[in-house]
């Protein structure tokens, strides 16, 4: 409701809500609607929100876009667990019905708990194309990794993909980084099912972390290797990029598979990932100044931030200094909104903003959007 | 293989294709021998190829060695990397832990209400500090197993229904608040025995039932104790996929509940300080609305009095005018000649009609003042001026008695804003009490001091001076000190009155010393600047 009075109109046209799953999800939307009941509206749950003051948790953020310039429509796709693939391509396909001249860039907002979102991007790309800039973030339930909520126009969804088509005589930049460094022997992915992992180099797969951390190996449980792969997750090499694509675990299973957040697919390799705070706090800065450079010479008008859940992990209480980083990056005054995600999709090339989008981890995505 | 033997194998393929199609004898014959030619150079070529190929092979070998060798460094990186990353986020916890502290401490001192104190707590400790969930709750002092306030954070609108706080509360009494002791559970849902926790003398099925009741795996609860009494307790927590909670953690939220208890017993005494003040604000204010209530009071009578005075002395004054009138008609022998005795008598009552004339006057200069009926004509006013003139006026009386004037008048005293007239009776009424108060051969001292603000002005004499006790009386109205002076003459008791409210009209102060016998010191002020007020 302050993001509504904040730009002076009752009529916003495009409304991004992201909140924590702590509210009543339905009254909370219902809240926002009464506000602005004829403005576009996508979001979802969170693992933490952002917004130009910082991070905060268990609150609501809301951007209330108004402009003669930038115009968006939008698609919703469903059932992501039977057929992520096809939620892609009809959310995408929803978003260019409406014969919007310009397109610039699609934002995305998928279930990552239920379904393979690196499919759902791809059904996304059939529709779009593969140079089309995705850009997103997927919904998150504070850490619980239970179920997450998808909002389209009004409504609560689960297992659902909302987008949003950014078009007009706009320019979007986008800056996706990582800062993770690979380390140590490449290795093959022998079995692999989706984001499972079950062997690596013909062993079983949670073998490579007890390998590499040793004695401390035999003392980890589940939850704490999923804590580790945070600070070392596996990274898989992507043509003619470089960075790598990190995958997180989400748990282990106690065959010993491996439970990424985003697909790894069988025959691909693999490395050990090796990062730090100072250097996530780099690919921070790198990725703002990505972003920016895209739209120069015009200046962003706002600004989206889709960061890893992991990251919000790893920083803990200083969390902050990422964003704030990026903000001085940005300039303070350009307002900023986001959240911490499940997983982020972005182009990772820099050249025109025409790379293919990936399904990343980890991973921080700057978005700015520049209007004439 | 290299390229020369590519052209050879190639070059030799050609002919055989060639010669093949040939139908003469010795071509084929050639055949044959390039045939044979052909087997022995594959055959040569085989070694070479097989020499190389071992020796690609070690080279192989080599790398992958190496590459395991690297790998072998990797995991020692690998493990120096976490532990370095374990204790440097210890540490940062830690430190961000105290600084967060540090930051609630401030917004503490803030706070005037301990329903406010509470909330802030709660949800700074799962905002700012990290932690899930946290509940503080504050008992009744009288009964420490009643809960009085609890403000929670973090348990969502289930978990805060299903909340029994006083259940909570009983089962936490004993361990925690009754001895002041914090209670830590790392994991109250572990399989294994929860002994390592250090409660020895819990039983584990407690502590798992502490856990449930408040919906958390990982918790700790802090005695909050005010001036050594248990006061309540704080209840923080987590539940996977959050941290579990550290022993570090724990010592944090002591020193967070330590705090609170402070702000509490803080908070305590400032309501009952400010309680107690306003409870005297109430009460002067009731003493001076009374205190207004006497002076009003006052206020009318003594003008009821001024009023009075007035009246009578002008009724007097005009059968005073004809008897003087008549007495100087008798005493000019105008009405037949007079015997020595009749005008001996005519005189005294000549005499007395005077000094009851000038009573009356004064009587009322001072009822015209209080009655705030003059008028005051604000002049520069140069005081060596007026000095002369007074001194003029005087000079006959000093005379008289011997008596020295010495003026020791600071030199370029600026002019001071006073009115004339009534500055002139200052000097003559101080003046003439110092002259008629001081035996023959006496001196009578005019002193000015300037200072930033006013202008000092002492007369003093080496008369018979004022007695202490009579001192404070001497401003008083119709008051006449004991003196040989004043038993032989008499005085109105009205002159040093009419002084100083025209002294204090022109926003001065008078004011005097005295020592029996030695002389009396009589000191009035007169601000540079006169206040804006010119009625007297």
């Amino acid at each position: 409701m302050k993001a509504v009075e904040a730009i002076g109109t009752s009529h916003p046209d495009i409304l991004i809500v992201f909140a924590s799953t702590c509210f009543e999800q339905e009254t909370l939307l219902k809240g926002i609607t009464s506000v602005a009941p004829s403005a576009l509206m996508v979001g979802c749950s969170t693992a933490g929100e952002i917004l130009s003051d910082g991070p905060s948790r268990r609150s609501v953020a809301v951007m209330a876009i108004q402009s003669d310039s930038l115009r968006a429509s939008t698609g919703l796709g469903l059932t992501l667990q039977k057929n992520p693939r096809q939620a892609g391509r009809e959310a995408a396909t929803q978003a260019i019905q409406a014969k919007l001249a310009n397109p610039h860039g699609f934002l995305m907002f998928p279930d990552g708990l239920t379904g393979n979102v690196a499919e759902v991007l791809r059904g996304v790309q059939d529709v779009l194309g593969l140079s089309f800039p995705i850009i997103g973030g997927c919904a998150a339930d504070d850490f619980s990794f239970t179920q997450t909520h998808q909002y389209f126009q009004g409504q609560v969804y689960t297992d659902a993909v909302p987008g949003l088509m950014l078009t007009g005589p706009i320019a979007v930049g986008v800056g996706a980084r990582h800062g993770w460094r690979p380390l140590g022997k490449p290795r093959n992915v022998t079995r692999a099912f989706a984001n499972v992992v079950q062997e690596l180099d013909g062993l079983s797969a949670v073998n490579l972390y007890e390998t590499y951390f040793g004695k401390a190996a035999a003392s980890l449980k589940s939850e704490s290797l999923a804590d580790m792969s945070i600070l070392y997750p596996l990274g898989m090499a992507v043509p003619t990029e470089d960075e790598y694509l990190l995958r997180n675990v989400i748990r282990v299973d106690p065959d010993g598979f491996l439970i990424y957040a985003g697909e790894i697919p069988e025959g691909s390799e693999v490395r050990l990932m090796m990062g730090s705070k100072a250097k996530a706090l780099g690919a921070a800065r790198k990725a703002a100044e990505l972003a920016i450079q895209a739209v120069a010479p015009r200046t962003p008008s706002f600004a989206f931030i889709f960061s890893s859940c992991s990251r919000s992990r790893l920083f803990g209480r200083r969390a902050e200094e990422e964003i704030f980083a990026v903000q001085r990056i940005l300039g303070k005054e350009i307002p900023l909104i986001g959240f911490y995600d499940y997983g982020e999709q972005a182009p990772l090339s820099a050249s025109g903003f025409r790379g293919l989008s990936y399904f990343l981890n980890e991973s921080v995505v700057v978005a700015t959007v520049a209007a004439p | 293989m290299s390229n020369s033997t590519k052209i050879i194998v190639i070059g030799s393929l050609l002919l055989l294709i060639l010669l093949s199609f040939s139908d003469l004898m010795f071509l084929r014959a050639g055949y044959s021998t390039f045939i044979l030619l052909i087997g022995i150079l594959l055959l040569n070529n085989q070694e070479i190829i097989q020499h190389q190929i071992d020796g690609y092979r070690k080279e192989l070998d080599r790398i992958s060695r190496i590459c395991e060798e690297l790998d072998q460094n990797t995991k020692i990186i690998v493990q120096t990397d976490l532990e370095l990353t374990r204790t440097q986020e210890a540490l940062d916890k830690r430190v961000q832990g105290l600084y967060s502290l540090h930051e609630l401490s401030k917004k503490i001192l803030a706070v005037r209400s301990v329903s406010d104190l509470i909330h802030l707590i709660t949800e700074a400790v799962v905002t700012s500090l990290g932690f899930e969930k946290a509940l503080l709750c504050v008992v009744a002092a009288d009964d420490p197993r009643h809960p009085l306030l609890v403000a929670q954070s973090g348990f969502d609108g289930e978990d805060s229904r299903k909340m029994d706080v006083n259940r909570l509360l009983s089962a936490l009494y004993n361990p925690v608040l009754n001895p002041g002791e914090p209670l830590f559970v790392p994991e109250a849902n572990a399989k294994r025995s929860l002994r390592g926790g250090g409660h020895p003398n819990m039983p584990e099925n407690t502590l798992r039932e502490i856990g449930t009741a408040a919906g958390l795996n990982s918790y700790a609860a802090i005695p909050l104790m005010v001036k050594g009494l248990p006061q309540g307790f704080l209840l923080v927590g987590t539940n996977p996929p959050y941290p579990k909670l550290e022993t570090g953690d724990v010592e944090l939220m002591a020193i967070l509940v330590s705090e609170v208890g402070v702000a509490i017993e803080n908070l305590q005494l400032y309501e009952a300080l400010k309680e107690s003040y306003e409870e005297l604000e109430e009460r002067v204010k009731t003493r001076t609305r009374e205190l207004a209530k006497a002076n009003d009071e006052l206020v009318r009578l003594n003008k009821m009095k001024s009023d009075f005075v007035s009246a009578v002395s002008h009724e007097l004054r005009t059968p005073l005018t004809s008897i003087k009138g008549y007495t100087s008609l008798v005493r000019a022998g105008k009405l037949g000649p007079l015997t020595p005795e009749q005008s001996e008598r005519l005189e005294k009552i000549n005499h007395h009609t005077d000094f009851l004339s000038n009573l009356i006057t004064d009587l009322l200069d001072v009822a015209r003042i209080e009655s705030g009926r003059v008028e005051m004509r604000i002049r520069p006013i140069e005081i060596p001026k007026i000095l002369d003139t007074v001194a003029d006026l005087l000079t006959p009386q000093m005379k008289e008695k011997d008596l020295t004037l010495r003026l020791q008048l600071t030199p370029d005293v600026p002019p001071i804003l006073a009115d004339e007239s009534q500055l002139h009776r200052v000097f003559v009424n101080l003046l003439s009490n110092a002259i008629r108060y001081t035996p023959n051969k006496g001196t009578v001292t005019i002193r000015t001091t300037p200072s930033d603000f006013f202008l000092q002005v002492d007369v003093i004499d080496t008369g018979y001076g004022i007695a202490p006790q009579d001192l404070p009386k001497l401003f008083q109205e119709f008051f006449r000190a004991d003196n040989p002076v004043n038993r032989e003459r008499k005085g109105t008791g009205l002159g040093l009155v009419l002084v100083k409210r025209i002294v204090e009209a022109h926003g001065g102060r008078i004011s005097v010393s005295s020592q029996l016998g030695k002389g009396s010191c009589f000191s009035f002020t007169l601000p540079w600047h006169h206040p804006e007020k010119n009625m007297l």
